[in-house]
């Protein structure tokens, strides 16, 4: 009984399973992934194919039949498949004379293939037969080729190159040319036979303009540059394009080229979704902002409708496309860093809290860390300077009430120290299910958002200057292979912070050291094909930050060529946001040069620029051009009404403003800003600051008189000012202890040496004139030392560089 | 109401309120409110409209139509299309002239082939056009037989007819030496063939968008054989057209535009010449003053011109002031026209207009499949079940492969919350007819109903890229991220799709909504108000104007736009909830700015509610004790002096009527 039953059970017809109608998306919305744009049909590829049916037939045979030729060696194999592999990827179509030559120079007299091969093309060029792309199933169905027998045809040692192996080129290429033909419609079928007679047939010609394919016609449809031609290679273009832009804008295409070819890409190969990517790209490039988001938004709907990546599901249900939710909540995240870029913070934030929210409510893990750390982004650097404290000024843009929760969101997710740690890694939901690089991006958040952390400190002027090995790790970000060069971006980010941190607290030296082995790293591609250095904005940055390490240890004809080259490599046209860096690095180096010398008008139309990225360092150097001037009232007047929330800014006014009062002799004010400075540096970790103060400190004492007094701070100076000082600072304390020292009696020479040996002539010549004046006060007859002798040459250098650089230093209070 | 209506809220600061000033002014002036049920401005003058819509065009009220005019130019019409095989415009005209007014077609004065129009010769033989006189022989020496090319010309023409149109041109090429008109038809053939084989590879391929060939476009190829022959300056103006219509596949808009303002020019009864520039002329004003200033004669033609304009730029209430000025100078009783009407009155959502208006063409005309596919839209809008199921079912049975047809079932389907049914009778309708951006945004609104927020939006994408002036598809998208909370995400599309259709007040009102979601107040403002000022098709622009300020806790401005809004709504039944809740607003507001007698007056009209009776009790309790206390407070301040006199005033009245309130009272607090 259970027998049959068992028996019954087999024979019974299958189950019918009841599925709900759900509408065909592929149906509905034009079959996208299906009507990619495989190989075009060209009369040479199909030549290509003709000769690489006819090699396989003369290896293993013709259908049932085994083949008489002996079967091919490796090595000749090996040649065959150079061969196969020059002709398949030359760029442009051959005709058929310069076909016909290549394969008798490649298989003259070998197995009768030139023979076969001219008479399979004379067959098709006569019209005794079509173009038939059919092929044995052999050819790709079986691991190792059998013959009818059952016989295992080739050998299987691993030395063997198989035609039929799923990773070899001609394989892949073939697959791609059969895949276009089985679309071919009815049409197109006549239209590439009549294609290739006429192909075959000019080549009899005489007229040599006729032998030109161009003078064919090769395509069927719109004919396509080549780069753009199939989807494939549309792919590779605009992600090779996505590529440069990001790493090396100079070696992506020309704008205007890309935004041709991207139009092109829209309207025929509705798959290639990342076209409207790269032209927001483009947008954001040219400042255009309004195309910028609308190509953004178009990428994220088209996204919406993604290939299906799940095989079962697909086999089930044989549809290609599956809509996503996934874009919708990434959108917001683009949009509203394009739109912090061009400062509008508050649509910016709008958009990230959006995207937050859509990520809580489908618990993507890895959206809601990147909105977080987007959102803090957008609180801590906005569009302005990077270790500028804006934080308070970013979110008071906002005209609309923010509450603290808002403000309050964690964006320090978990350490990830080793890329080993992944595997204790809980995922709270579905963390992107859907994403194969969850861990490189985990990573690489968890990075940004620790560097991120790292740049308040800086800018708050808690962050100690120290070897933690948390922050070295996430500035490392160690990714193992790194694919896509996320990890080297990260710790490029973070060396960059670094070097600006560096120059912040003084370490100028140390700085310069950092940024000189950073982009010495940083190689230049020699040839074709080689990885092209980065031109990022974290070498923009770096390469400002050696700029200024030279300015401030005085080698200012290198800060200059630096800046040069900074121009080369980062040309406003090509990255905006690199050559900002530029722009203000010239601006402040040229107008300390211009300063030095003197040439205060220069120094006003050199630090215009200055304004739109920085209202602080223009206002600090336009405060000082006043005073310069003279003009000390308005200087104290636009300093104060200066507002400024960086801490580190603050300190910077209050010497700035102690300068001022004490060129007016009002020391007893001087003084209150000095304290005021000192007060505010006590709760910091800048290392330079305390310097900074003392040495004014010491030249507001000695303007009063209190020689004395000046030059017990002296004393204790010398060790950090060297260490900490920049060349001014440096020049404008050793003057101010020579001085010192001469009043009071002490010898003023080993400073005075110092200060000649900085070689001022060139660059700072007024100082030079004061250190003269400084060294003919010590010989003259009543001096310390007198010496007629000395005091003679003293005064003939003077002259001599007064002739050069008339005028006197103003200002020894910088 | 009165024209004269007071607003007891004055404006008091003109500059800041000058939006609430230009609300209430607009209020007073409409003065004619609405009658119950109805919202303001379903029936508005030309003046206002205009006003509304920043468009200016000319709406002069003309004679009637000359019936013998109207009557020659749509004969000769009729002729000339028929003779040149341009089947829809004959049917178009022969449409018109059979539905033309019954007094217009009496016996004794219509001279259709009496001595008013001759018959021509050249309708039974129209190789006779401007054709040689016949030789004695009857034959052109070494040519055919004169009978003979008579009848390869009537065979042509049968070919055209039956679609054959190479074989056509092949045959008209014979006899178009002789013949001026099988010379025209020869082209009018080829252009057909190229069009039809266009088609059809399009349908061949359309799922390979690259596999039409745009270099060697045949059309390119005939156009320049046109020009070579000079045929644009032929004395016959059709080929002028048919260069036009060559134009037009070329995508050479400009110059298409100017061959038919050329056409009309040259033969202002050459309709189809009117038809195609609708489609092509970028500007109301523009068309407008070609067609009232530039000399035509055909002036039922240029009106008819118009209404296409006005509503391909949105103008509906523009377009319908046009057919009724049709209708009232006598072409009454034409479909052609009532269907405009209510076409133009679904796209204003005036939906019980169009309905009615389309069962009127139904039933003089049932099987008239034109735009009924709205009249379906309109009956699910009004979710009329079972007249929609009776339309989807007569259409069905007889029109199964319409695209209206299908729109129609897929409305019933969507109706009946079918909406995978639904999606696929939109689908078979975009087969059928693929150009129809609003078929995109229907799916896309069915994809919402299944919660497929993706699929959605890609549907809306396909209708902006259709027609990125349709604002629906903008529109849709605005919204669907607007259901989803990301209103300053959707912000971009309600923009887009309000530059579409700026005087659109559904669309200013989502806009006002999202900044007010967004708080960007003042842009709210300007929105609502606009809204209100552009009509306020759905009634909601003063009450969300009302909200957004007692939102923002700006609670005069509120007093004052909900006092405006009950002027316009006192009487609209549908709005009840929202009188009840203003008129409790403005009730308890009166009364805490101690306007005592304002206060007295809402709460008179608070008893008129009955979820207010208590609420109104309430306020007069309050009122009444503040007048006592006012009667005694003379004698007390006697006693107490002046600085006592501050304590009862420093308690708020509010307070203490909440102090007061008796249970069941808190139901509405502010």
């Amino acid at each position: 009984m259970q027998r049959v039953q068992r028996v019954a059970k087999i024979y019974a017809p299958p189950t019918v399973q009841m599925k709900k109608a759900y509408p065909n998306l592929d149906a509905i919305f034009g079959h996208v992934f299906s009507i990619l744009i495989g190989e075009p049909i060209t009369p040479n590829k199909i030549a290509i194919f003709y000769l690489v049916r006819i090699l396989f037939q003369t290896h293993f045979g013709f259908r049932h039949q085994r083949t008489t030729y002996p079967q091919f060696t490796v090595e000749e194999k090996s040649e065959i498949f150079q061969w196969l592999y020059s002709l398949i990827t030359s760029n442009d179509d051959l005709t058929y004379d310069s076909f016909r030559m290549i394969i008798r120079t490649a298989f003259h007299s070998n197995r009768d293939i030139f023979l076969n091969f001219i008479s399979a093309m004379e067959h098709i060029g006569s019209g005794e037969s079509g173009v038939n792309f059919g092929i044995e199933d052999e050819f790709y169905t079986h691991k190792y080729a059998k013959d009818p027998t059952g016989e295992r045809m080739t050998d299987d040692s691993d030395g063997d190159l198989k035609f039929s192996s799923q990773y070899s080129f001609v394989y892949r290429w073939l697959k791609r040319v059969l895949a276009q033909y089985s679309k071919t419609t009815s049409q197109e079928l006549f239209e590439i036979n009549q294609m290739m007679r006429n192909w075959i047939n000019k080549a009899s010609d005489d007229d040599v303009e006729n032998l030109k394919p161009e003078s064919i016609s090769t395509r069927l449809g719109t004919v396509l540059p080549r780069e753009i031609d199939s989807s494939l290679r549309a792919r590779q273009w605009v992600a090779r394009n996505i590529h440069y832009m990001q790493k090396n804008p100079r070696r992506a295409d020309p704008h205007d080229h890309i935004l041709n070819y991207v139009k092109l890409i829209q309207k025929f190969q509705s798959d290639v979704y990342e076209a409207h990517l790269l032209e927001s790209i483009v947008h954001v490039q040219k400042k255009d902002v309004e195309s910028a988001i609308k190509a953004m938004k178009i990428f994220f709907i088209d996204s919406m409708f993604q290939l299906n990546e799940n095989m079962k599901h697909l086999y089930k249900t044989h549809r290609l496309a599956v809509p996503s939710k996934i874009p919708l909540m990434y959108a917001p995240i683009l949009e509203a860093r394009i739109c912090r870029w061009f400062g509008d913070f508050t649509t910016a934030r709008s958009l990230l809290i959006e995207s937050v929210q859509q990520a809580q409510l489908s618990g993507d893990e890895i959206c809601h860390q990147m909105g977080n750390t987007e959102l803090h982004t957008l609180d801590i650097i906005g569009c302005g300077p990077i270790l500028e404290d804006r934080t308070a000024q970013n979110l008071n843009s906002e005209k609309d009430q923010i509450s603290e929760d808002q403000n309050d969101r964690r964006i320090h997710r978990k350490t990830l120290k080793h890329i080993d740690d992944l595997r204790g890694h809980v995922r709270c939901g579905p963390c992107c299910a859907q994403t194969v690089d969850d861990f490189e991006l985990v990573a690489e958040l968890d990075s940004y958002g620790m560097m991120l952390m790292l740049m308040k400190s800086i800018v708050e002027g808690h962050y100690r200057l120290k070897y933690s090995r948390n922050a070295e790790t996430r500035m490392a970000c160690s990714l193992g292979v790194d694919l896509q060069e996320r990890g080297r971006k990260v710790s490029d980010y973070g060396f960059a912070l670094m070097s600006s941190n560096m120059i912040r607290n003084g370490l100028f030296k140390q700085a310069k050291t950092t940024t000189s082995e950073m982009l010495s790293g940083n190689l230049e591609a020699k040839n074709k094909g080689e990885e092209d250095a980065f031109h990022t904005e974290s070498f923009a940055v770096t390469s400002a930050n050696l700029a200024y390490s030279y300015a401030a240890t005085g080698h200012y004809p290198e800060a200059l060529a630096t800046i040069q080259k900074m121009k080369t490599q980062f040309p406003e046209h090509l990255t905006w946001q690199s050559a900002r860096h530029t722009t203000i690095c010239e601006s402040v180096i040229r107008f300390e040069i211009s300063f030095m010398m003197n040439k205060f008008r220069e120094c006003h139309s050199l630090i215009n620029p200055l304004a739109k990225y920085s209202q602080l360092e223009f206002t600090l150097r336009k405060a000082l051009l006043l005073s310069a001037s003279g003009r000390d009232r308005e200087a104290i007047l636009m300093l104060k009404n200066l507002e400024i929330d960086d801490v580190h800014g603050q300190i910077r006014r209050h010497l700035q403003l102690a300068s001022c009062y004490t060129a007016q002799n009002s020391f007893e004010k001087a003084q209150t800003e000095l304290d005021k400075a000192l007060e505010l540096s006590d709760g910091t970790t800048f290392k330079h600051i305390r310097t900074m103060i003392g040495r004014r400190w010491a030249t507001m004492m000695m303007h009063r008189g209190s020689h004395n007094l000046a030059l017990e701070q002296i004393i204790e100076l010398p060790e950090s000012i060297e260490q900490f000082g920049s060349f001014i600072e440096r020049c404008c304390f050793y003057l101010t202890a020579a001085r010192c020292s001469r009043m009071t009696g002490h010898d003023s020479r080993p400073w005075l040496t110092k200060l000649r040996a900085m070689n001022l002539r060139k660059v700072w010549p007024t100082m030079e004139k004061m250190v003269l004046s400084e060294i003919a006060a010590l010989h003259v007859d009543n001096g310390l030392m007198p010496d007629k002798k000395k005091l003679g040459q003293v005064i003939r250098m003077y002259e001599e560089v007064e002739c050069d650089y008339p005028g006197k230093c103003h200002w020894l209070l910088i | 109401m009165s024209a004269d209506r007071n607003f007891s809220t004055p404006i008091q600061n003109q500059a800041s309120l000058s939006r609430l000033a230009l609300i209430q002014q607009a209020a007073t002036r409409s003065g004619a409110l609405p009658p119950p049920g109805q919202y303001r401005n379903s029936k508005l003058s030309p003046f206002d409209v205009s006003q509304m819509s920043g468009v200016s065009i000319s709406m002069v009220e003309r004679a009637k139509i000359s019936r013998n005019e109207f009557v020659d130019e749509l004969e000769w019409l009729r002729r000339e299309t028929t003779l040149r095989c341009f089947l829809d415009a004959e049917m178009w005209t022969n449409e018109i002239l059979a539905y033309m007014p019954d007094k217009w077609c009496s016996p004794t004065t219509l001279p259709l082939y009496n001595s008013h129009s001759n018959p021509p010769t050249y309708e039974s033989s129209p190789s006779s056009i401007a054709s040689p006189p016949p030789s004695a022989s009857g034959t052109d020496g070494e040519d055919l037989p004169r009978s003979k090319r008579d009848y390869i010309s009537k065979f042509a023409i049968s070919l055209i007819k039956n679609k054959d149109f190479r074989r056509a041109a092949y045959f008209l090429e014979k006899t178009m030496k002789k013949n001026k008109l099988d010379l025209f038809l020869h082209y009018r053939a080829l252009y057909l063939a190229y069009y039809q084989e266009h088609l059809e590879n399009d349908s061949e391929s359309v799922e390979r968008k690259t596999s039409y060939a745009e270099g060697s476009s045949p059309f390119a190829l005939l156009y320049q054989r046109m020009v070579d022959e000079k045929l644009r300056v032929n004395e016959d103006v059709w080929f002028e057209y048919l260069m036009g219509l060559l134009e037009i596949q070329l995508g050479l808009k400009a110059d298409a535009e100017k061959s038919m303002r050329n056409v009309i020019h040259r033969e202002p009864r050459l309709w189809p010449a009117w038809e195609a520039l609708s489609l092509l002329i970028t500007d109301i004003e523009d068309a407008d003053n070609f067609s009232s200033n530039s000399g035509i004669k055909s002036i039922w033609m240029s009106d008819w011109f118009m209404v296409l304009v006005l509503q391909r730029f949105h103008q509906d209430s523009m377009a319908i002031q046009k057919c009724e000025q049709l209708v009232t100078r006598g072409m009454t009783g034409i479909p052609m026209i009532i269907t405009k009407i209510a076409s133009c009155s679904n796209a204003r959502h005036d939906h019980d207009q169009a309905i009615s208006n389309f069962e009127d063409i139904r039933r003089i005309d049932p099987y008239r499949l034109t735009d009924l596919h709205l009249m379906s839209d309109s009956l699910y809008i009004r979710s009329d079940q079972k007249a929609l199921a009776e339309l989807a079912l007569e259409v069905y049975k007889t029109h199964k492969f319409r695209w209206e047809t299908c729109c129609i079932v897929a409305n019933y389907h969507a109706l009946r919350r079918d909406s995978e049914l639904a999606i696929k009778f939109f689908q078979r309708a975009l087969r059928l007819n693929p150009g129809l951006a609003a078929l995109w945004v229907l799916i896309g609104h069915e994809f919402m109903e299944m919660k497929n927020n993706a699929a959605a939006c890609v549907s809306y994408r396909r209708s902006i890229e259709i027609n990125p002036a349709d604002y629906r598809g903008w529109y849709g998208l605005g919204q669907m991220y607007d259901i989803m909370k990301m209103p300053a995400y959707s912000l971009f599309y309600y923009q887009e799709a309000q530059k579409c259709k700026p005087h659109d007040s559904r669309l200013l009102v989502a806009l006002g909504d999202v900044y007010s979601k967004l708080n960007k107040i003042e842009d709210a403002e300007k929105c609502f108000t606009g809204a209100y000022l552009f009509g306020d098709v759905e009634g909601n622009a003063l009450w969300n104007l009302a909200k957004l300020h007692e939102k923002f806790t700006d609670e005069q401005k509120a007093a004052q736009v909900y006092e405006v809004f009950l002027a316009v709504y006192e009487n609209v039944t549908s709005a009840e909830e929202k009188i009840i809740y203003a008129v409790a607003f403005l009730a308890n507001y009166f009364f805490k700015v101690k306007n005592f007698d304002k206060a007295a007056d809402f709460a008179t009209k608070c008893m008129a509610h009955e979820a207010l009776c208590q609420e109104g009790n309430r306020l007069f309790r309050e009122i009444s004790k503040i007048h006592a206390r006012e009667g005694e407070q003379p004698s007390t301040s006697q006693d107490h002096g002046e600085g006592t006199s501050q304590g009862p005033m420093e308690q708020s009245p509010q307070e203490e009527g909440e102090e007061m309130m008796s249970e069941g009272e808190d139901e509405i607090s502010f």
